[in-house]
């Protein structure tokens, strides 16, 4: 592991913890308050304030000691956990996340950061203990003890770390120096013996190995944990022995016989490290015991489990867990190669049909079969739970909450429902917001939810959950709902609507993410800029996704958005139409209707199927496609007599969200696997297209945007139909 | 960057000075440019004022060196040290392999 891998470890890891003391915190100020929840907290600055030690980031040491301590005092019962104390830790969280992110350069650079980093201790002061962070903090002083002292502090506090640590920690960036120096903020250094007899003569060495071993004797209150924290990331081909203060003598002497080193050498540095008494051998100790040999022997022996549990501890990998870490550059071109494999599969199955031969198509069969399996369990390797991006919500909730002075109750459902890990990390901006927009706009204050004999506490709710090939994120809330009146007369107000225009609720509804409106008669900090839902509805396209509002006056508002599983592939249908490929993605697909069979009503693009008015669009007319000269040489199906019948004489009838409509197209191709490759730029503007793809015979096929073209089917953009081309 | 100066003198000595860092990232070039081969005279000087930064790895390399000459039956002196391998030589109670006796406390290593 080199020093950046290293380091980049730390940060992800402390990424981790603050996660975790966040939830924690949250947990506490819920009133859940027990020691197990204290301990995890504990856990989480230590070992952020251990791994800084490691990389010499002393802001972040000297700032998160300081929380440690008043933590380790809460848990030992000498501070009482109260709300300004929760209060304090979650700001003292959000700066530990602050300066993770800083180098210390970076620190010594800002002074804000530091000024707060100042207030934020001066507050914590009445719950730290004075005494304890000296000690940790200003060490040399008792460094310079004597022997006599040392003798007395035998057995209390006194730990002796014998390292032998790996030859290669040097070249790995690891510099015992760095963990020495971290020994020293946990407790007070007694005495350090650097053993150099190993260390060659110039003719042979290799200086990049490293020589030398140390035996350390430390004065420290800390735990066993911490100390064996120090060395995470050099357990690999080291021999560590920690011995606590507890250790009897005899584990040293079990110790003495492990190490390399000549015994009598090696009971001269125990003695300066204080760890064994002046004149203390273990003849002696044998002798003490007279009578039989062999019982010491057996005490001894006994005596031994200590030291090496303390050994194997140490040597245990840092993290037992199965999860591995990997650059998500390296999943996404696996991902991307795979889309190619699909590609060249699917031109294979191509040619095999072509050829008849029925052993090759069996074996293209299962080639086809295997290809789908790898493409699924790829596909997977990118899917998260959405959970986490949901857990960072309750501090939201949390804050946003104490801000406007409102209680709030968050529920979170379905959150182990998984989604694409580019998607995770987009739909994090929209959902605050909207989820800012509901605790700011939605839910009332606790007056007037009284008022309207509503409990006093609001709910808000944040669900995830599968349907129909899409992953739906849900945000509900029990407030007020959405004033129509008000948004009409803000639309009117602002020149978006004209006042003769009639809307429906829902066309009502999607007046809010037209730029630059905004109901809130005061613009607060949080909301009411007016320049959030047009944002929010522009990201969840974006991802390929919709945005829907349910409302009822006084019960509530819900915002659904609707995201594609993933991004990369899909499963499609291809269709066809004027000569030009286009792919469906299977999952908005209800069914495929001959339409010259069904009414068209009046001109105005729309069937009657089963009694309900259905609109359809033609790919041919929204495109403004016409016909091929010729029919294309690769167009395998093609034939003749379909020249001749008018166009668009099959209906693909398509869902979305709850809206139903067709699409026309000439022919109907069959299912297909899809690699979505991005338009580039000059095809942004283009509505109704979100991707192209390569078909197996090399065609290019566009990808159709449902929603999009759903959208203009029922023309609720108010979009002709051959204006696709908008103006952004 | 490590630099090091070795002078062979008339006088039979050999005068090392090394300046500027002398950590692992320069080490191994260090060794194999100057000290891999390096023959001394009867005395040898080594002037370590200039150091700004040493890391267990450059101090690895200087304290072989010590044991080199002194194993070749060489005189052995540092003339000067710096804050920084002061610093260094004080956590790790290596003091004393710096000071004027240093060719009688080696005896040990």
């Amino acid at each position: 592991m080199s020093f950046e891998s290293a380091l980049e470890t730390f940060y992800v890891e402390a990424q981790e913890h603050l996660e975790l003391m966040d939830n924690n915190l949250l947990q506490m100020d819920d009133g859940e308050i027990n020691n197990e929840i204290l301990n995890d907290i504990f856990r989480s600055a230590h070992t952020i304030k251990g791994s800084a030690g490691i990389f010499a980031l002393s802001h972040i040491v000297e700032f998160t000691h300081v929380v440690e301590n008043v933590l380790d005092r809460a848990r030992d019962g000498l501070v009482v956990i109260e709300k300004p104390l929760i209060d304090i830790l979650f700001r003292c969280r959000d700066h530990m996340e602050k300066i993770v992110s800083l180098t210390v350069e970076e620190f010594n650079a800002d002074q804000l950061t530091q000024s707060n980093g100042a207030i934020l201790l001066a507050e914590l002061m009445p719950w730290s203990d004075e005494q304890t962070k000296d000690n940790a903090i200003n060490d040399n002083d008792e460094a310079v003890q004597s022997h006599t002292d040392i003798e007395c502090d035998l057995g209390i506090g006194h730990w002796h770390i014998s390292l032998r640590l790996s030859d290669d920690c040097l070249k790995n960036g690891m510099d015992p120096v760095s963990f020495i120096r971290f020994l020293a903020t946990l407790g007070t250094i007694k005495h350090i013996e650097c053993i150099h007899n190993k260390l060659p003569t110039l003719s042979i060495i290799d200086p990049e190995e490293l020589y030398f071993a140390y035996e350390i004797s430390l004065d420290s209150e800390a735990e066993q944990e911490s100390i064996e924290n120090t060395f995470m990331f050099v357990q690999d081909g080291s021999q560590i022995t920690i011995l606590p203060p507890t250790a009897p003598e005899s584990s040293l002497w079990t110790l003495i016989d492990s190490l390399p080193e000549e015994e009598s050498e090696l009971v001269d540095i125990f003695f300066r490290c204080g760890s064994l008494k002046a004149g203390a051998t273990r003849s002696e100790k044998t002798t003490t015991n007279t009578t039989e040999n062999h019982t010491i022997l057996a005490v001894q022996e006994k005596t031994t489990p200590p030291v090496e549990e303390a050994t194997t501890t140490s040597t245990k990998p840092a993290s037992a867990s199965k999860q591995i870490r990997i650059d998500s550059d390296r999943l996404d071109y696996l991902i991307n190669l795979i889309g190619e494999l699909v590609i060249n599969q699917q031109r294979i199955d191509i040619l095999s049909n072509r050829t008849g031969n029925s052993e090759l198509l069996e074996a293209v069969d299962d080639f086809e079969d295997f290809t789908e399996q790898i493409r699924d369990a790829a596909l997977n390797l990118r899917m998260v739970p959405i959970g986490g991006t949901f857990q960072r919500f309750k501090r939201i909730v949390r804050d946003t909450a104490q801000e406007l002075g409102k209680e709030i109750n968050l529920t979170i459902e379905g959150a182990e429902t998984e989604l694409d890990r580019l998607m995770v990390e987009k739909i994090g901006d929209p959902l605050t917001h909207i989820v800012r927009n509901a605790i700011d706009h939605g839910i009332e204050s606790v007056d007037e939810r009284i008022a309207a004999g509503k409990s006093a506490k609001g709910q808000l709710t944040l669900k995830a959950y599968h349907e129909g090939g899409h992953i739906v994120i849900a945000i509900s809330d029990d407030g007020k709902g959405i004033d129509k009146s008000r948004v009409r007369e803000k639309a009117i107000e602002k020149g978006i609507i004209t006042e003769h225009v009639e809307l429906s609720d829902h066309e009502l509804f999607h007046l809010i993410f037209h730029p630059g409106f905004s109901t809130a008669s005061a613009v607060t900090n949080l909301s009411g800029r007016g320049v959030g839902m047009d944002v929010v509805k522009r990201n969840v396209e974006s991802l390929q996704g919709s945005i829907e509002i349910f409302s009822d006056q006084g019960q509530g508002s819900e915002f659904r958005i609707s995201l594609p599983l993933t991004l990369a592939i899909i499963d499609g249908f291809h269709v066809e139409s004027c000569g030009t490929h286009f792919i469906i993605p299977q999952a908005t697909i209800i069914e495929c209707i001959d339409l010259h069979s069904h009414l068209d009503i009046q001109e105005r693009n729309c069937i009657k199927l089963r009694g309900e008015m259905i609109p359809f669009v033609k790919m041919a007319d929204v495109f403004n496609l016409t016909k091929p000269v010729k029919i294309t040489p690769l167009n395998l199906n093609g034939n003749a007599t379909e020249q001749i019948k008018p166009s668009s004489q099959e209906l693909v009838i398509v869902q979305f969200g709850g809206d139903l409509a067709g699409i026309a197209v000439d022919k109907l191709n069959g299912e297909v696997q899809t690699v979505i490759k991005p338009l580039g730029p000059i095809f942004k503007p283009l509505k109704g297209i979100g991707g192209s793809s390569l078909l197996g015979n090399g065609d290019i096929a566009f990808i159709l945007d449902i929603p999009q073209l759903i959208e203009l089917a029922i023309g609720r953009d108010g979009l002709s139909h051959n204006t696709l081309l908008t103006k952004e | 960057m490590t630099t090091v100066k070795i002078t062979q003198k008339r006088n039979d000595s050999t005068e090392i000075i090394i300046s500027g860092e002398l950590t692992i990232y320069s080490v191994m070039d260090t060794y194999q440019e100057y000290f891999k081969a390096l023959k001394f005279k009867s005395l040898v000087i080594l002037k370590l004022a200039k150091i700004e930064e040493i890391d267990t790895a450059g101090m690895q390399l200087i304290l072989s060196l010590v044991k080199t000459t002194i194993e070749e039956g060489k005189s052995f002196q540092i003339s000067s040290t710096s804050s920084a391998i002061q610093d260094f030589c004080q956590l790790f109670n290596l003091s004393i392999l710096l000071n004027a006796d240093v060719q009688s406390s080696l005896g040990a290593i």
